[in-house]
């Protein structure tokens, strides 16, 4: 198990690694530099601006300062803003983002669940037809129509149609975030409750007269949210690249708006840094995801050899 | 209770009629083609998308104006009628043109960009399951590393270094995009290539060439299919997305992102036609590939077989 844990470490740094030298080498092969865009600068300027940020230096001695800085936590400059780093910038936003992701992941999942179990027990009947339809509809309708139909609809006095605040500011965008995420996590569970429902332990279990809910419980739910487990992390990408467009559409200071503004400014090391963290925080998810995924399926050994 | 003897009758036996094959042979596909027939949803899919293909084709040549001509005067945001069957935007651009303008370039994006993942997933997944071992190893690694990327913010950067346009999004798209493909093609051949036909084939005498080509990839392809129907509404769904935030296809072409953006004011104000048909026609081209996909997997998986 250890030894499992220090190979996926290793192999999490080798990635991060790849990500951080692919995103400086292909953030330093755009023509000219941050400041050639700007007003005309003075000279004199223009080449103390680049000297303060090192890019008068070689690339390979800009990269090693980069990579330098970087195993301090430490992702420099914004430099359309000047004053503020890029850490400010992500202690700012990530609570923001995080808050709202994991109100969009507990909606889908509980509902999600809830949802797909009941589709299974319906299967072919009117509750299912229902559900399923919505599902489909959450994958086909992308977020950013959705939101601003919702803005439309339901914004108002009490759900304020964009910025942050308290409670109330997050119900809108995270619901339409939900939705994707929601969609998939119902299709999972609903296949795999049809699946686990067929299987014999369960014709077992209901055979010794175990009575039909501690069936459900601790047979076929236990067995069928299995799968869920396993795609959290991709559902926590799909949370992510959904906060670009919900924050950039409700107006939330939140880190998706801030990578998506740094984009559009040409704010090369924010978007470095957002890129980084961003990967970072990912690797970290799958990592604890597959960890959780041994503890909580006996019958995968996490380290073993893998079974094709 | 006792039936007299003579009540039975032997049955003669024929042997050449007890051997002979009474049903017509189905092949995989027919079989297939078959099942999916049946499946109510997945044909309503495959009749959405052909009206998309079409109107995509003849829509943008129906009415006598185009994606870019602007009417500043006395055009500006006006209401679905007989001139302009789907209004007109706040530069007085005729939205029934620049909706199926859109969809030409959602599609060729999402078949293009599928295509490409198609050959590139395909080639690699192949090779790294047929070879096996170290070189397999090493090749999944390299996945692995790039699986761990979120997308579309390598798409993002990808698109900041290069020029705008549709043309890059392809590019971005693709490379990213056949990480899946090639995961389920070496899952598949990896299965694939310990069976007895495989031996049967190498002994007979088939290179590798032969085998890949003709053992190994026809007998994945049910799973490469799905892929590739499930990865044109991922494709579309991008470039919308990517449009959306300013990253994609640049004004004045139209593309259902751009439009869906440029009218998400509509919130303050009553021009509904402007965000409704972009968004309505992104969401039909979405479900259609979608419940398609669908239907196709349940049509090839052949553990749905009856």
């Amino acid at each position: 198990m250890s030894r499992y844990i220090g190979k996926r470490l290793v192999l999490m740094l080798v990635t991060l690694w790849v990500i951080s030298t692919l995103t400086f080498v292909l953030m330093h092969s755009i023509p000219g530099d941050p400041f050639s865009s700007e007003k005309k600068l003075p000279k004199q300027t223009l080449e103390n601006l680049k000297a303060k940020y090192h890019l008068d230096e070689p690339l390979p001695v800009q990269y090693v300062l980069y990579m330098k800085n970087l195993v301090m936590f430490d992702l420099g400059v914004s430099i359309k803003s000047e004053t503020r780093t890029v850490n400010e910038y992500i202690s700012d936003g990530f609570p923001v983002s995080a808050e709202l992701g994991a109100y969009s992941m507990i909606l889908a999942l509980v509902l999600g669940i809830g949802m797909g179990v009941l589709a299974a027990f319906r299967q072919n009947k009117l509750a299912d037809y229902n559900v399923m339809v919505l599902a489909v509809l959450g994958l086909s309708v992308p977020s950013f129509v959705i939101a601003p139909f919702f803005q439309k609809w339901f914004g108002g006095d009490w759900l304020p149609l964009m910025g942050w605040g308290d409670f109330k500011h997050a119900i809108l965008p995270a619901v339409a975030l939900s939705f994707l995420p929601l969609a998939l996590v119902t299709r999972l569970m609903r296949s795999s409750m049809l699946e686990v429902m067929g299987q014999d332990y369960i014709r077992t279990a209901r055979s010794k007269g175990l009575p039909p809910w501690r069936v459900i419980t601790r047979h076929t739910l236990r067995n069928a949210i299995m799968p869920v487990v396993t795609i959290i992390g991709p559902l926590a990408v799909g949370i992510l690249t959904g906060s670009f467009v919900i924050e950039h559409i409700f107006s939330i200071p939140g880190i998706g708006k801030y990578f998506v503004d740094s984009v559009l400014n040409r704010d090369y090391s924010l978007i470095m840094g957002i890129t980084i963290f961003y990967s970072a925080l990912l690797i970290l998810v799958n990592f604890l995801v597959d960890l959780a995924y041994g503890l909580i399926d006996p019958r995968i050994k996490v380290g073993g050899k893998e079974a094709n | 209770m006792a039936i007299p003897a003579e009540k039975f009758r032997r049955v003669e036996r024929r042997q050449t009629e007890a051997e002979s094959i009474r049903r017509p042979s189905v092949s995989f596909w027919q079989d297939a083609w078959r099942r999916l027939k049946k499946n109510w949803a997945a044909m309503m899919g495959l009749y959405m998308i052909i009206f998309l293909v079409v109107m995509a084709i003849i829509g943008p040549w129906m009415t006598e104006h185009n994606y870019y001509e602007t009417n500043l005067a006395e055009g500006k945001n006006l209401e679905p009628s007989g001139e302009h069957w789907f209004g007109t935007d706040e530069l007085g651009r005729d939205v029934f043109v620049r909706t199926w303008w859109g969809a030409r370039i959602s599609l060729t994006i999402g078949i293009t960009a599928a295509l490409i993942d198609l050959v590139i997933g395909v080639i690699y997944g192949g090779i790294s399951g047929y070879k096996g071992g170290r070189t397999d190893e090493i090749m999944m690694r390299i996945v692995d590393v790039l699986w761990g990327l979120p997308y579309l913010v390598l798409v993002i950067l990808l698109l900041v270094v290069m020029e705008p346009g549709v043309f890059t999004i392809i590019v971005a798209l693709s490379i990213t995009g056949w990480l899946n493909m090639a995961r389920v093609v070496r899952g598949q051949v990896l299965q694939l290539k310990s069976q007895e036909f495989v031996m049967a084939a190498r002994t007979l005498g088939a290179d590798t060439k032969r085998l890949m080509m003709k053992h190994l990839i026809p007998n994945t392809m049910g799973p490469i299919l799905v892929i590739l129907t499930l990865t044109i509404p991922t494709a579309i769904l991008s470039e919308a997305f990517l449009s959306f935030l300013g990253l994609g296809v640049q004004a004045p072409v139209a593309s259902w992102g751009t439009m869906i953006t440029d009218s998400t004011v509509v919130i303050l104000t009553d021009e509904w036609w402007r965000l409704f048909f972009p968004a309505f026609f992104l969401s039909m081209t979405l479900l259609s590939f979608n419940l398609f996909g669908d239907g196709l997997r349940d049509a090839l998986d052949p553990k749905m077989r009856k």
